[in-house]
């Protein structure tokens, strides 16, 4: 037995004593956890003088079983007696590290367990995986303490068995379990599980766990109020809640949200379609440090829910209202008029919303709301130039702007948001058919900041509208779908364009639907975009063919066949995969270029000897082995070059003529390579 | 140049630039105001002292550190620069004294690197590796070791 075993310790704490070091007379059954642990592994290590310096318990003994001496390290709770160690030394540790035996050997002074507590933490929270926290939580007493909570801390519960015995452990606790776990998780993330979760878990979580601060269950479709209103009673520290598309959800739980959780800042109620004014207004007087409400296609809300949200949450900062189409244009100016940090508003896929909204707001520059970053507006198609024109008069820091399905738009627009220079980062045009290459020339000569744009079905831009977009020096997404005007030399210009850094800057890029783009030009883009993690191209003919999309994405599931049919896009390692491929079908191309042209050269050359009988030609030797033995004929030679990668194997007149894009055969013809001059022209340019 | 004294009585004469490495120390010349007084440092060592002094000297002219946004980006990489990593082969009770001195005189890069060169030292090992490598003895009993590797079971996928 050890000299430092206290015996009546290990009575009155029994056997899981070790959960109440700091706390020297405890009649509770389970130890209230370390205050404050949490702020510590959050980085504020300060060199405080109260370090805890747990104690390895010397032992003597090698048998665990008579070590009973659990509590023995709540004495040792000052710096100094770091000397009070004796015995430590006699240990027989193993002698695998000659290191550590040999500093056995030496009084220890200073020992791994003797780190405070919060240097402890602090090393801890430089373990990234889950498996090493659990590691060190095995080791010792003292150890489980620090890593006990930065395991449960953010629960890493990514698929169903984790989650299933991560909730055994969680419905036993407090009774008979080590710690008291349930109090430990701070954040909780089940979207990774969604389609598995149940009121029943639900109910566990929330009989254990009360110290919840972030709560994400996106998606678990399943759930209830019947769990979700106590979970978040049990859970009134809570300052996140995302419970998008939890689609039975309804007033209740709001309601138990916005009586709870008065420190709430975060909310986030996407495709909750049955929750009403009568809660949301609920949350607005009730959640004073609201920052962030997400409402996306809660087509129940009203105007009485954002007059609510406008008069309490003055702290707000995003606002999510697309799809309200109960949301009428007194809301947008009242939200505007005062909410004093706005910084993103969100209020497309409303119909209702017209240029009346804004019509209030002066042009002169006498309002502005400095904060506002990021406004969205798809598919408010009543809007007009006019409106834009105020926007950017009271929002001269705008960043992204959105666009998309503003069909009333022009070029008149992007004269006027040319006012935001150097400001707007991202734009979103889609589907603006008015737009032309005029707005575009304009719009890029003064946004030189724009590193996202969006031109998608702006049908009647032509390469000039790309070459512009070219010249922006830090672009790193570009879209075009269904830019059909545009051919490879917009292409071209992508590729040639000079930016900022050594490499061309573009990551993500979309023409699906340019059904003039060629293999060679896309070819070209990749090998000259290094950075390119996206690039889609459903719908281009030329790439309709097995070898290349075998580098696609799956298309995603709720598409329809024949959707799935065209899809064609490549993104992450598809990219670098069709980038080696179209670079090893270049190099074979050209590889057979160069025999067609010798093997023409020789015939000329044959026939020229034929002629001329006997005189030799200098380049004959160096022929004769590119060919080997038996000289191929003219036909063969035909057959390998028609037999290439661009038409044989292709089902594309097939695909091409379901998605009904026109794709003429001729067009189809015109790519095939004809060995000769149009296998030059094909990858002209590709080998500078 | 600063004087300081270390607990067993040791005294470094060193430039002003490099003691302030230390935010301890920083505050405590600028609450003195007068750089010739001699700074004692009650809870270092001399030897521990000098290579503190040492990765202070050599991290001289380090640029201030990264704002508060990077600190998750930080958090996860435990890439040390190759000299840190030099700098940090010593022995395991220099290696805690070092990280004690670096959280007392508050050099936070320093403990970082400190507490990362022990991360990767846990990293990767089972529970039975990490104690070897620490000399920490197993205060479980079996029946708690067993229990609480159960209840923490779940932790094993990644």
């Amino acid at each position: 037995m050890s000299s430092n075993t206290s015996p009546q310790e290990s009575t009155t704490t029994g056997p899981f004593g070790f959960l109440l070091p700091l706390i020297s007379s405890s009649n509770t059954h389970v130890g209230p956890q370390v205050p404050s642990q949490r702020d510590l592994i959050n980085g504020l290590v300060s060199p405080s003088p109260t370090s805890s310096a747990y104690t390895t318990p010397p032992q003597l003994s090698d048998s665990p079983e008579d070590d009973d001496e659990d509590d023995d390290d709540t004495a040792a709770d000052i710096d100094d007696d770091f000397s009070d160690k004796d015995g430590i030394h006699e240990l027989g540790f193993s002698d695998d590290d000659d290191e550590s035996s040999s500093q056995a050997m030496k009084r220890l002074r200073m020992h791994a367990t003797n780190l405070p507590t919060e240097l402890v933490l602090a090393v801890f929270s430089h373990l990234d995986s889950a498996e090493d926290v659990r590691s060190a939580l095995l080791v010792c007493k003292a150890w489980a303490r620090c890593a006990v909570e930065l395991l449960w801390y953010r629960p890493n519960l990514n698929t169903t068995p984790v989650l299933l015995r991560f909730l055994k452990t969680l419905k036993k606790s407090d009774d008979t379990s080590t710690f008291p776990y349930g109090r430990f998780v701070r954040r909780l993330n089940l979207t990774a599980v969604s389609d598995h979760t149940s009121d029943q878990m639900m109910t566990s979580i929330a009989d254990a766990c009360c110290e919840l601060e972030r709560l994400t269950l996106a998606s678990c479709r399943r759930l209830t109020d019947a769990s979700l209103a106590s979970v978040v009673r049990n859970n009134s520290g809570l300052i996140a809640i995302d419970l998008s598309h939890v689609e039975l959800l309804t007033d209740e739980t709001v309601k138990a949200v916005a009586s709870s959780c008065r420190k709430l800042q975060g909310l986030n109620l996407t495709g909750c379609k049955l929750i009403t004014d009568y809660s949301v207004v609920q949350v607005a007087q009730n959640c004073r440090y609201l920052r962030r409400l997400k409402l996306l296609d809660c087509n129940l809300i009203s105007d009485i829910s954002i007059a609510a949200i406008a008069t309490n949450c003055q702290n707000l900062m995003e606002l999510d209202l697309q799809g309200c189409t109960l949301v009428q244009d007194e809301s947008i100016t009242a939200a505007f008029n005062n909410l004093p940090v706005l910084r993103e508003f969100k209020m497309g896929l409303n119909p209702n919303i017209t240029d009346k909204a804004f019509e209030s707001f002066p042009i002169d520059g006498s309002l502005q709301f400095d904060t506002l970053r990021i406004l969205d507006l798809t598919g408010c198609v009543e809007i007009t130039d006019a409106t834009v024109f105020r926007i950017v008069s009271f929002s001269p820091k705008l960043r992204n702007l959105v666009l998309a399905k503003c069909s009333n738009i022009t070029d008149n627009s992007l004269h006027h948001i040319t006012k935001l220079g150097r400001s707007l980062h991202y734009l979103h045009l889609g589907h603006c058919s008015l737009i032309t290459d005029a707005g575009v020339s304009q719009l890029v000569r003064h946004c030189t900041r724009i590193r996202y744009i969006d031109l998608a079905c702006c049908m009647q831009l032509t390469n000039n509208a790309v070459n512009d977009l070219a010249t922006l020096p830090k672009l790193r997404r570009v879209g075009l779908v269904k830019c059909q005007n545009i051919t490879d030399l917009a292409i071209h210009a992508l590729v040639q364009r000079r930016t900022v850094g050594l490499e061309n800057s573009l990551e993500r890029v979309h023409l699906s639907y340019c059904s003039n783009l060629t293999i060679p030009a896309i070819h070209d883009l990749l090998q000259n975009c290094p950075r390119l993690t996206h690039l889609s191209l459903t719908g281009v003919p030329a790439f309709m063919r097995s070898d290349l999309t075998q580098y696609c994405r799956a298309p995603p599931a709720e598409f329809n066949q024949h959707q799935q049919a065209v899809f064609c896009v490549f993104s992450g390692t598809g990219v670098g995969r069709l980038r080696q491929h179209l670079a090893h079908l270049a190099r074979e191309q050209q590889t057979m270029i160069i025999r067609a042209q010798q093997h023409a050269q020789l015939q000329a050359h044959l026939h020229q000897q034929a002629i001329h009988g006997g005189q030799q030609i200098l380049q004959q030797p160096l022929l004769a082995p590119i060919f080997g033995d038996p000289i191929i004929g003219a036909m063969e030679m035909a057959d390998i070059l028609g037999d290439d990668v661009l038409t044989t194997d292709v089902p594309a007149g097939s695909i091409a003529n379901q998605i009904n894009l026109g794709s003429d055969q001729t067009e189809q013809q015109e790519v095939t390579p004809v060995p000769g001059d149009d296998m030059d022209d094909m990858y002209e340019g590709n080998s500078e | 140049m600063v004087k300081l004294t270390s607990s067993d009585g040791e005294s470094f004469d060193v430039e002003k630039d490099v003691a302030e490495r230390s935010v301890l120390i920083k505050n405590m010349i600028e609450d003195v105001g007068d750089d010739s007084t001699e700074i004692p440092i009650p809870n270092v060592t001399a030897n521990v002292l000098k290579k503190v002094l040492e990765w202070c000297e050599h991290h001289k002219s380090d640029p201030a550190p990264a704002t508060e946004d990077d600190t998750d980006a930080r958090k996860k990489s435990t890439d040390i620069d190759e000299w840190d990593q030099k700098f940090m082969q010593v022995d395991q009770e220099m290696l805690f004294e070092i990280i004690l001195a670096a959280n007392y005189l508050d050099i936070k890069a320093l403990l970082e690197v400190g507490c990362k060169t022990v991360a990767n030292m846990i990293k990767g090992k089972t529970p039975e590796e990490i104690r070897r490598t620490f000399n920490i003895q197993n205060d479980f009993t079996p029946e708690e070791e067993a229990q609480i590797r159960r209840e923490n079971e779940w932790a094993e996928d990644r």
